[in-house]
């Protein structure tokens, strides 16, 4: 064993983050050009019902005769906007209240802070359940709810790295120069508090479309828009006779997730790589809820 | 020991008027809703305004909701969760029965994921960028990303269908019931998949945790030195690095313990298991509220409470955090 | 390692506490409990009683349920979970046969005066409760005032023409109408009038939350034995039922098992861990794939006449306008409909009474011949209405409300939705939870289309008036506001007369009425049918899944 495994470590998780990068890469340029990759309208019924996979219809037809290389497709669009826009809503809101609870610290990061952990503590899927079921299931609300449940987990890296920061000596450098708050926060502290925020919303963008499919699985997804949570919901009770309902859009989630976690990782030991390797206190991943 | 103690208290202290919080929030969203018990009661048929009537008294319905609320915060504290109309039942019976097979698959999950992820984390670490290590990396990452509900079906489709190993689901055989330790068994039987489905993902954070902490913690000054000093690799392995690397699956573990309570629905629809979750979805679809605002509480009041010990143990094993 | 000890132990111990709590009683065994080999092993053993059929005795069997019933009380609820439950355990006076026809149950026999005022029934003798006291009709004339009359929700209605209840002996009841209503006899089967013991449920305790709903005592074929909450509820042979003599119930046990997903039902059908599904629990695409199959049988055209309505909002435009439902009528491709989402075993409606209503159905009215399915017509007479096409193609958007129940109905709703999308009306989806959808339908009547099961329960008083009369208000009634005389009138006179050939020229009219005015089309008349184990003998004279099960045995246990 050598003594300094760390670097070697260190290199390997990064390719990581291009394998990850790689497979975001291929699914985001699929789902930007599906209307032109698509064969037909993913709704556009058809006489040819459960057909498996044949020239006519690559990935087969569905039990409506509908094209599933073409919902496949489309749902590549939706889903990953789903991950992307919710996870952009709670970085959005996460970057905010970390930001403030950091820089001003004493009361008003005491207050946010005992908001933050009141989210985290509810069950999350739980409440997107209740919320869709009590108020509706369109693709908006849930993309909605999904975000404002994964904001927390934001907040807390983001205040954690912001207070660090502000004190740093640069910080006070560039206070020294009489420049006004406002400008300290955005220029000084933000960009460098972000580093961790990022690599959370990665995460996160998984998350949220897993937790979409999990919806549409109970039967609260939203069943007028063609995302792989509704295609996995259709392909149900097709398991036995219909394998290609079913394998296509689950793999679509899995190696979107799987891909933006391999990003995500990777970012963050990249960044890790930049600091040494303290005494085995590696700083748990912040609040690594999942839904199950 | 003491300073432990206070700052436990504390944070104890600081979680009752989340609980209270908690317990408003539940009764405010299901009350807020549209739709009610009555008409989720009559079924698909038109009832009788009289009927109506009748049922929402007998269910205290028709009170102004402050009113109710105070009522229930009342009974609350002293132990009663109310009464559940969907399931004509006391909804603290209800929770307890559905709550031990929550437990079970939870801790039993956790459990698999916890001495796997050590195990698995530290054979990944003792040789970084090796088969093992890269495997497992893989392994984990695709355990993390794998929808739960699909990979349960492909499971039971594989060893309760087509091999006929594993039952297609529920805690319990139905046909043949054995009682005492025979009992024990069948139940261990019937959550070998669900258990195995549900721990993937805390399998997947768990290793990887151990695995980070060991590397880091075989790299550290201390464990330099004590090469330096002759020490067996081995022993620095167990009595360091593994011990160091704990501290943070503890914490993980801990964390997601509660959460996961609170997320098997999914996993007890797939597997027809029948804790918690199911008995939640089902009174949210019904607006059962005395049964969505107990498990709410009961769930909340676990996480709470495991957070606590977790804080506790925390402070027990790094002694830093309370100084 | 002596962490790795410690934690085996706790697991141990984890799983010793949690199997043994959690689950209140668990299923119980009996001393004559066999087992039917399968997933679970176990020895294929039968009992022998003395008497006939003893071949035929024996046997466990279970039942998948979809949900977990609330109550054990059939007479006051409408949920399929707890009446597939509670009306093995309670009965009514009639049930029904395949037809519809009226068979005698806890009433042996019956007469209904020449004016339709006053039927007498003759109670079965000999009849016991499950506690062993004896069944009288004291306890018919208590479950008729105190509970049929107010919570029935079916039933309710109908005795608010009941003015006299008489107990003329322990074996004799008298009621008293104060107008003729044809329909009351199908609404006193167990489903919607069952009887409950007065002995029980006669202490003044509120019905709705009487600890017995949840260990009941009927005088059914079978008895209460324990509720695992969550998993099953157990019931065990009456073996003092009033057909014992000819051997029956035959099962030994039945097992009603919750399930919380058509995907589970049917993996546990498959894995041997449940042998009946039936109607509701059973999903259309599972019953197609697996009724050929040599594990099981499949029995098709279970008579439940359910259909799939399409319900116009007549106070929206361009609904209010009759010429514009037709033409919406004709570009729906109803056997598109039967063929994909209901794999051809459905059937395609012919008129607004399901011809599975029998003598209710005239036979003369065909909707698929007045209102064809075709695209081009469809477009041709919107045209020619005035309500061209814009630059888009499209001509008026109107929504659909449905509820998220099921799949059929979220399939049946986007194949209307392409539909119409080529004769350029743009169906916009809101497909919504039940109670939500309820307030909006109801309440706040905001909706141009309404897709939605109605089940006509054997008889079109009983459940198809409340669909078409003027004074039907409420949930699950006449959503579209769709109000005439001459309907009123028919349905009355349907109602007041009685026998089927008093009754059914009404609703032979009724039908010329409705395909006239079109207020709703049903898309679909619903496939029923029940899957089960190869070896288990069907139900012989029963239209639904609520009575007879006494009549089911294993002819061979697998």
């Amino acid at each position: 064993m050598t003594a300094n495994r760390v670097p070697r470590v260190r290199r390997a998780e990064r390719q990581y983050a291009t394998v990850g990068a790689v497979i975001v890469a291929v699914l985001l340029v699929i789902a930007v050009l599906s209307p032109w990759i698509a064969k037909h309208d993913p709704f556009a019924l058809g006489e040819t019902a459960l057909a498996g996979p044949s020239a006519n219809a690559w990935f087969g037809t569905d039990n409506l005769g509908r094209d599933v290389w073409s919902q496949f497709v489309y749902g590549a669009r939706l889903s990953l906007t789903v991950g992307v826009v919710a996870a952009l809503i709670g970085s959005v809101i996460g970057v905010g209240v970390g930001t403030i609870a950091g820089v001003r610290g004493g009361v008003t990061d005491a207050l946010l802070m005992r908001l933050t952990e009141a989210v985290l503590i509810l069950p999350r899927f739980i409440v997107a359940v209740a919320v869709v079921a009590f108020l509706g299931s369109g693709i908006s609300r849930i993309i909605m709810v999904i975000g404002l449940m994964s904001w927390p987990g934001v907040a807390r890296i983001v205040r954690a790295e912001v207070m660090k920061v502000k004190n740093l000596e640069f910080v006070e450098a560039a206070r020294a120069s009489g420049l006004g708050r406002a400008s300290i926060v955005f220029r000084e502290i933000l960009p460098n508090s972000l580093g961790p925020a990022i690599v959370v919303a990665s995460l996160d963008i998984g998350q949220a479309i897993l937790v979409e499919a999990g919806l549409s699985f109970l039967g609260l997804g939203d069943p007028t828009v063609m995302s792989w949570g509704t295609m996995l919901n259709n392909s149900q009770r097709f398991l036995a006779q219909a394998w290609w309902m079913a394998i296509f859009p689950g793999a679509g989630i899995f190696l979107s997730v799987l891909g933006f976690n391999m990003l995500g990782e990777g970012l963050r030991a990249s960044r890790r790589g930049t600091k040494r390797a303290r005494n085995g206190s590696a700083a748990p991943d912040a609040g690594g809820e999942v839904a199950a | 020991m003491n300073s432990v103690l206070r700052y436990s208290l504390g944070r104890a202290a600081q979680s009752i008027p989340l609980l209270l919080a908690v317990v408003c929030a539940a009764f405010a969203l299901v009350k807020a809703s549209p739709g009610d018990p009555v008409t989720a009661l009559a079924g698909d048929f038109p009832i009788s305004e009289e009927y109506r009537r009748e049922v929402e008294s007998r269910y205290g319905l028709d009170q102004p909701w402050p009113v109710q609320l105070l009522k229930y915060l009342g009974s609350v504290v002293r132990g009663d969760l109310g009464f559940s109309f969907m399931n004509n039942e006391e909804v603290s019976t209800l929770i307890w029965q559905r709550l031990g097979p929550t437990v079970l698959l939870t801790g039993g999950a956790m459990l698999l994921a916890s001495i796997g992820g050590v195990v698995v984390g530290t054979l990944a670490a003792r040789r970084p960028g090796g088969v093992v290590d890269v495997s497992s990396q893989l392994a984990a990452f695709a355990a993390y990303a794998m929808p739960v509900f699909w990979l349960g079906q492909l499971l039971i489709m594989l060893f309760a269908i087509k091999l006929g190993w594993l039952p297609a689901g529920g805690m319990r055989s139905l046909r043949d019931p054995k009682t005492g330790f025979e009992g024990v068994l069948q139940v261990g039987k019937h959550m070998i998949l669900p258990a195995v489905v549900f721990a993937a993902r805390y399998f997947a954070i768990t290793m990887r945790v151990v695995r980070d902490g060991v590397i880091g913690g075989m790299d550290s000054d201390y464990s330099i030195a004590a090469r330096a000093r002759g020490v067996k690799e081995r022993r620095i392995l167990v009595s360091h690095a593994l011990r160091n690397a704990m501290l943070p699956v503890v914490t993980i573990l801990s964390l997601n313990l509660g959460f996961a309570m609170s997320g098997t629905v999914l996993i007890e629809t797939v597997f027809n298991w029948p804790g918690l979750g199911r008995l939640l979805f089902d009174a949210i679809g019904s607006r059962d509220y005395p049964v969505v605002a107990g498990v709410f509480i009961v769930l909340t009041s676990a996480v709470v409470v495991i957070n606590l010990i977790a804080d506790i143990l925390y402070g027990v094993l790094d002694p830093r955090v309370t100084e | 390692m002596k962490r790795y000890r410690w934690i085996g132990a706790l697991l141990a111990m984890v799983l010793a506490v949690a199997a043994c709590s959690g689950g209140g009683g668990g299923a119980s065994s009996t001393t004559s409990t066999t087992s039917a080999s399968g997933n679970e092993g176990g020895v294929t053993s039968t009992t022998v009683e003395p008497g006939g059929a003893e071949d035929r005795r024996g046997g466990t069997m279970i039942q998948a349920l979809s949900g977990e019933p609330s109550s054990l009380n059939p007479a006051i609820t409408t949920s399929t979970a707890d009446l597939y439950t509670g009306c093995k355990i309670f009965e009514g006076l009639v049930r029904f046969d395949k037809e519809y026809n009226i068979l005698p149950s806890l009433a042996e026999t019956w007469e209904i005066s020449d004016d339709g005022l006053h039927y007498t029934f003759h109670l079965r003798q000999g009849v016991t409760w499950h506690d062993g006291q004896p069944f009288t009709a004291e306890d018919v004339a208590w479950t008729f005032e105190n509970v049929t009359s107010q919570y029935g929700p079916r039933s309710a209605a109908a005795f608010t023409r009941v003015s006299e209840i008489t107990v003329v002996d322990d074996h004799t009841i008298e009621l008293t109408l104060t107008e003729p209503y044809g329909s009351l006899l199908s609404l006193l089967t167990c489903s919607a009038s069952a009887i409950l013991p007065k002995h029980i449920y006669g202490d003044g305790v509120d019905i709705l939350t009487h600890p017995r709903n949840n260990d009941p005592v009927g005088t059914g074929p079978f008895k209460f034995d324990s509720w695992d909450r969550g998993t099953a509820v157990t019931l065990v042979r009456n073996e003092n039922y009033w057909r014992v003599d000819e051997g029956m119930p035959y099962l030994d046990r039945i097992i009603m098992r919750s399930f919380d997903s058509a995907q589970a039902t049917i993996q546990a059908l498959e894995a041997g861990e449940v042998d009946v599904v039936t109607d509701y629990s059973l999903d259309v695409a599972s019953y197609n794939r697996l009724k050929d199959d040599p594990r099981f049988t499949g029995v098709g055209g279970t008579n439940n006449p359910i259909g799939h309505y399409w319900i116009f909002n007549l106070e929206r435009e361009p609904l209010n306008d009759v010429a514009v439902r037709q033409a919406l009528v004709k570009a729906i491709n109803v056997a598109f409909v039967n063929d994909k989402v209901y794999f051809g075993l459905g059937g395609v409606p012919k008129s607004h009474i399901d011809t599975r209503l029998g003598w209710a159905h005239s036979g003369e009215v065909d909707l698929q011949q007045l209102y064809p399915y075709s695209v081009e017509q469809a477009n041709a007479e919107l045209d020619a209405l005035g309500l061209t096409r814009d630059a888009n193609g499209l001509r008026f958007t109107i929504d659909l409300v449905y509820f998220i129940e099921t799949s059929e109905l979220e399939e049946t709703a986007q194949i209307l939705r392409e539909n119409l999308r080529e004769i350029g009306v743009d169906l916009q989806l809101r497909p919504l939870e039940q109670n939500v959808a309820q307030n909006v339908i109801w309440s706040d009547e905001d909706f141009d289309t309404f897709l939605v099961r109605f089940n006509s329960f054997g008889d079109v008083e009983v459940g198809l008036r409340r669909l078409y009369h003027c004074d039907a208000t409420g949930p699950f009634t006449n959503p579209g506001h769709y109000c005439t005389d001459e309907v009123d009138r028919l349905l009355e006179q349907g109602a007041a007369a009685s026998g089927p050939e008093g009754r059914a020229p009404y609703y032979h009219e009724l039908e010329k009425v409705l395909a006239r005015d079109l207020p709703n089309i049903s898309v679909i008349e619903r496939p029923a049918a029940d899957l089960l184990r190869k070896g288990l003998v069907p139900r012989q004279n029963s239209p639904d899944a609520y009575d007879g099960w006494e009549e089911v045995y294993w002819e061979q246990q697998p």
